[in-house]
Parts: C-alpha cells; sequence; structure tokens
C-alpha cells in the first residue's frame, strides 16, 4: 500500500500530495495518507469525500491516519437505470425521518421503536439509497443519538445521509452532527423526487 | 533588504487570514444591536462598510480592514493592503476622505521593510484623493498591515448589497483566483508573469469603478473578497431577498489558476468558504469541481459585483474597459428568490 507523508505540511501541500498519489495508485488499491494538522485533514477528507472516496481516519498521537481505496470513476446519473436494475445490495428508496419517535401514541414507545428501525436498516436485503433527517428527526443523526452507530455504519455501506440545515440552525445542534452532512430543500426535495419509494416511519 | 521575504513570516495570507464566517457570526450573536437614527447602512446586512448620516448632503462611510502578507516585497504588501481596505468605500459607492494606518510589525525584522511597507499604503491613499492623518503600531511576531478608511458619500447615493432587483444583470470587474495563485506562489508552482498579473490586479485601486457604478446610478454591489464571489453573492443575495444566477463558464480567471486547481493546489480558504456557503447555494452538476472552487476562492482586493439594469450592461462594461476594468464581464442575473440564494450553472 502507498503511503502519502504529509507531515509537516501546511494546506494545500497535503492535498497536492494526495491528488498525485491518488492518480498513481491503481484501482480498489488503498492510499494511508499522513497529516498532522487538523485543517487539512478537514480539507484533504472534504476533497475526497466530494469525489464519492470512502475515508477512514485514525487518529494516532499527534498524527492523523487517513485510509482511502480508489474505486474508479463514479457514474453520472444513477436514478434512471438503477431503478430498473437495481443492484444486489443498493435500492433506489429513501427513508424521510422527521420525527426522533417513530408512529403515533406513546413517547416512549414511539423513541423504541424509531430506535428498532434504524437498528434494523442494516441487516436489511436491500439499503435505502438515502436518509433524510427532518425537524426533530435530526436528533438521530447527533453525536449522542442512540443510533449512531448504525446510522455510520450504513454510512460506510454507501448510504447517502443528509440533515436539514435549517432544522439543525433551529435546534442549534449544527456542532453536534454525528454522521453524514448538513443539507438544503434543494437537494432533500430532488432525492425524495427522484426516489423509487419514500420511506415515511 | 531586497532579501528579505515577508512571505517567509506567514502562514496564511491575505483575505484568506480570516476568521471562518460561521464562527464570527456565533461570537456576534448575541451582542446588542446596533440601532441609530443616523445609521443608515448596519452590521445587519453584512455590507462592505458602516454609513452614518450627518445631514440630508452627507453620509459618513467607515470601514476598517489588514491582514498578512500576501507577496515579498513591502512596497506591493503596503499597496496592496491599502488598496483593499479603500475597495470597501467604493463598494459603498462613496469617495476616499482620510485614512489611519493599522500596523503589526515583528521587532526584530528590518525597519526598512515597514517604511516600505507604509509607503506603498501612503501613495495609495495619495491616490484615491485622500489623506492619512495617523495610525497605529504594536509588536507582533507575524506582521500585518491595513487602514481604517472614511469616506463620503450622498445619502440618496448609496450603493448597498441590498437593493438588488429582478432582471439586474451582474456584472464582475475582476478575475477571480488570485487565492489559488497566491498559494501556488508559496509551493513555487506559478510563473512570474501570471504572479505579476495577480499583484498587479490586487494593486489596482476599484475607484473608477465606483464612479462608473455612480454615473450609471446603479444601486446595489459589493466587492468580492475573502469569502470568495459565491460567498459575497450570496451576502447580497440575502440582503436583497433575491436569488442569483451566476454562469460559471463566463466568470473571467487570472492565467494559471486552473492549472494550480488541477494540481490539487486547493486554498484551505476554499473549503471554508464551501462549509459557509453550501446550505444556501447550488451548484449544478454541470459546474465542474474546479470551476466550482475557484468560485470558492478568497479573493483579497479583488474586483465589484455590480446589480447593473439590463438596458445599461453593454455601456457600462464598455466603460470599464475603459477605465482599465478590462476584464469586466457579465457573469449571470437577478431572478426571483427561490429556495437557495446563489444557483451556478
Amino acid at each position: 500500500m502507498k503511503t502519502v507523508d504529509a507531515k509537516g505540511k501546511l494546506c494545500p501541500v497535503p492535498l497536492i500530495m494526495t491528488k498525485k498519489a491518488l492518480g498513481e495508485i491503481k484501482e480498489d488499491e488503498s492510499l494511508k495518507i499522513l497529516i498532522d494538522n487538523e485543517t487539512s485533514v478537514k480539507n484533504v477528507t472534504r476533497f475526497l469525500e466530494d469525489q464519492n472516496l470512502k475515508i477512514a481516519t485514525a487518529k494516532n498521537g499527534n498524527v492523523f491516519e487517513l485510509m482511502v481505496t480508489k474505486t474508479g470513476e463514479i457514474p453520472e446519473d444513477i436514478s434512471a437505470e438503477k431503478y430498473c436494475t437495481p443492484d444486489d445490495k443498493q435500492g433506489n428508496y429513501v427513508v424521510s425521518i422527521q420525527r426522533n419517535r417513530l408512529g403515533d401514541g406513546d413517547e416512549e414507545l414511539g423513541k423504541i421503536l424509531i430506535k428498532a428501525f434504524v437498528n434494523t436498516l442494516p441487516e436489511n436485503s436491500i439499503l435505502p439509497k438515502t436518509i433524510i433527517f427532518l425537524n426533530s428527526g435530526i436528533f438521530l443523526a447527533l453525536n449522542d443519538s442512540p443510533v449512531i452507530d448504525s446510522l455510520k455504519k450504513l454510512e460506510q455501506s454507501g448510504v447517502e445521509i443528509l440533515s436539514c440545515g435549517t432544522c439543525l440552525d433551529f435546534y442549534k445542534k449544527k456542532d453536534e452532527l454525528g454522521v453524514g452532512r448538513v443539507s438544503n430543500m434543494y437537494d432533500i426535495l430532488e432525492r425524495l423526487s427522484a426516489a423509487g419509494n419514500v420511506l415515511y416511519p | 533588504m531586497s532579501d528579505f521575504d515577508l512571505l517567509s513570516m506567514v502562514e496564511y495570507g491575505g483575505c484568506s487570514a480570516k476568521l471562518p464566517a460561521k464562527e464570527l457570526e456565533k461570537a456576534l450573536a448575541d451582542l446588542p444591536k446596533a440601532t441609530h437614527a443616523n445609521l443608515l447602512v448596519d452590521i445587519e446586512t453584512h455590507d462592505d462598510a458602516g454609513v452614518y448620516r450627518i445631514n440630508d448632503e452627507c453620509a459618513l462611510i467607515q470601514t476598517t480592514d489588514f491582514f498578512p502578507p500576501v507577496c515579498s516585497d513591502g512596497y506591493e504588501f503596503g499597496q496592496i493592503a491599502a488598496a483593499n481596505a479603500l475597495s470597501d468605500v467604493y463598494a459603498m459607492g462613496g469617495e476616499v476622505l482620510t485614512a489611519l494606518n493599522i500596523v503589526m510589525f515583528p521587532a526584530k525584522a528590518p525597519m526598512e521593510v515597514l517604511k516600505e511597507i507604509l509607503r506603498g499604503g501612503n501613495d495609495k491613499v495619495l491616490e484615491a484623493g485622500g489623506v492619512i492623518v495617523g495610525g497605529h503600531t504594536i509588536v507582533d511576531d507575524i506582521p500585518k498591515y491595513g487602514l481604517s478608511v472614511t469616506g463620503r458619500v450622498h445619502p440618496q447615493h448609496i450603493i448597498t448589497n441590498a437593493a438588488a432587483q429582478v432582471g439586474d444583470v451582474l456584472i464582475l470587474t475582476k478575475p477571480l483566483g488570485c487565492g489559488i495563485i497566491i498559494a501556488g506562489k508559496r509551493i513555487g508552482e506559478i510563473d512570474g508573469e501570471n504572479y505579476q498579473a495577480v499583484l498587479n490586479s490586487m494593486k489596482q485601486l476599484n475607484k473608477e469603478a465606483a464612479a462608473i457604478m455612480q454615473a450609471f446610478s446603479v444601486k446595489c454591489a459589493t466587492d468580492v473578497t475573502g469569502f470568495g464571489l459565491i460567498g459575497h453573492a450570496m451576502k447580497l443575495a440575502k440582503a436583497s431577498k433575491v436569488t442569483l444566477k451566476i454562469d460559471s463558464k463566463i466568470v473571467p480567471t487570472f492565467a494559471g489558476a486552473m492549472e494550480l486547481l488541477e494540481l490539487g493546489c486547493i486554498p484551505g480558504a476554499c473549503f471554508r468558504n464551501l462549509e459557509y456557503t453550501e446550505d444556501n447555494c447550488r451548484f449544478e452538476k454541470s459546474v465542474e469541481y474546479n470551476s466550482k472552487m475557484l468560485l470558492l476562492d478568497a479573493q483579497t482586493s479583488g474586483g465589484m459585483l455590480i446589480c447593473c439594469k439590463a438596458n445599461d450592461a453593454d455601456a457600462m462594461i464598455s466603460e470599464l474597459k475603459k477605465a482599465g476594468f478590462t476584464h469586466s464581464v457579465r457573469i449571470g442575473e437577478v431572478v426571483e428568490r427561490g429556495v437557495v440564494d446563489v444557483v451556478c450553472y
């Protein structure tokens, strides 16, 4: 495995080194990137995410280790063909979670049920394409959420996780978002309207 | 003196040294709001400067800006920092009256360098038709220079960022990419000619642009600096309650900037501005990643983003070009407020 040692380098040098190395490795080969300042970690991570690559980050003393696997070009638009011929694991449905509980009735029960729902999702034979959190639903995507581990697992399996930015702002929780990324109504509407099915638990 | 390199003393220069806007908003959030009958433009709309009414004929424009070096030479840095600070007066449609120097300088660095910085600032204030009336200097490890500027405008002719009208054409007067090229200079990946073109652009006062805006009765504009074109467009759209549509393929670019982006030379400020704007801005799929980063690049002493009546656009662009803003071009339009503040296609 190739290693990029960007210790002691400031932005944008770690990014330049990463981009160069990504161009040199083969498909499915992995790259390890060593960086020792948080700003560069953040920028390199965002860059890799923007290329739709999956990143695992570990911290070793003062040094961050970013692991990334080159997965080749990402298909431009998936919706049409994907809907007709779904691959074995990833479906074309979207889960829209608008509350921090499931169903009407007792609130306590509602919270137990939504927890069970999200924790069961990774086990489902077909994974959703996107999970969207709106209104009090966003509390499920925060660091201290009881389902944060399941959501992270889903994200690692390629499920896109979006939380409504207006809602995070309203509840003053933007800093506590623990998974996925902040989104806007435009993107959310686009995901919902392009979906084969939408589940509202 | 010539072997003393100001850039050797800093990590981040120019407007890319700004505190992230999101962090700043947190710090300002709970402060009592300044209100006063004579305060015509306050911080509410995140405009370029504050404006205070003296009487029916005269309002004062006040602004300040300072930052660490963006180039090696003291005289050039002084000129750029001053042009950048003066620009906020021009963005409000005003003329410059007085300025105060704001200086931070290391005790151990040669005083000749400081002298050169101040000479550069003084020359630009004179060119602006103003006068430096004093200043303040303290010791700091990282040099910083800028101005506090007072200008004047007729209260009826204030140009704000809150007056865009649906149907207006967007004109940008200077190319983008100066943050990228400054970063490229640090890593030795930009050739001298392309770098000098950026320095020259940063030194160019926006004075004539302000005069041309007044001649065409423009009511809405802003200068493009640390938040990048998209960040400043977003502020303007929010303040004016409209949406801006920007054609990423037309936006003028400094030679060499796209090649640097291709290399991965993306300054940290681009990511900071992406984070600041992404909830409220939409990039169509046709906009390539590097073009998007260019639109987010922090500018130092950047151009004006002008909202111009559609009928006047061609004449105004021609005047701007004659005045030395040779890259002036229409980059988009103002449309009805939609779900996002800025749409790039």
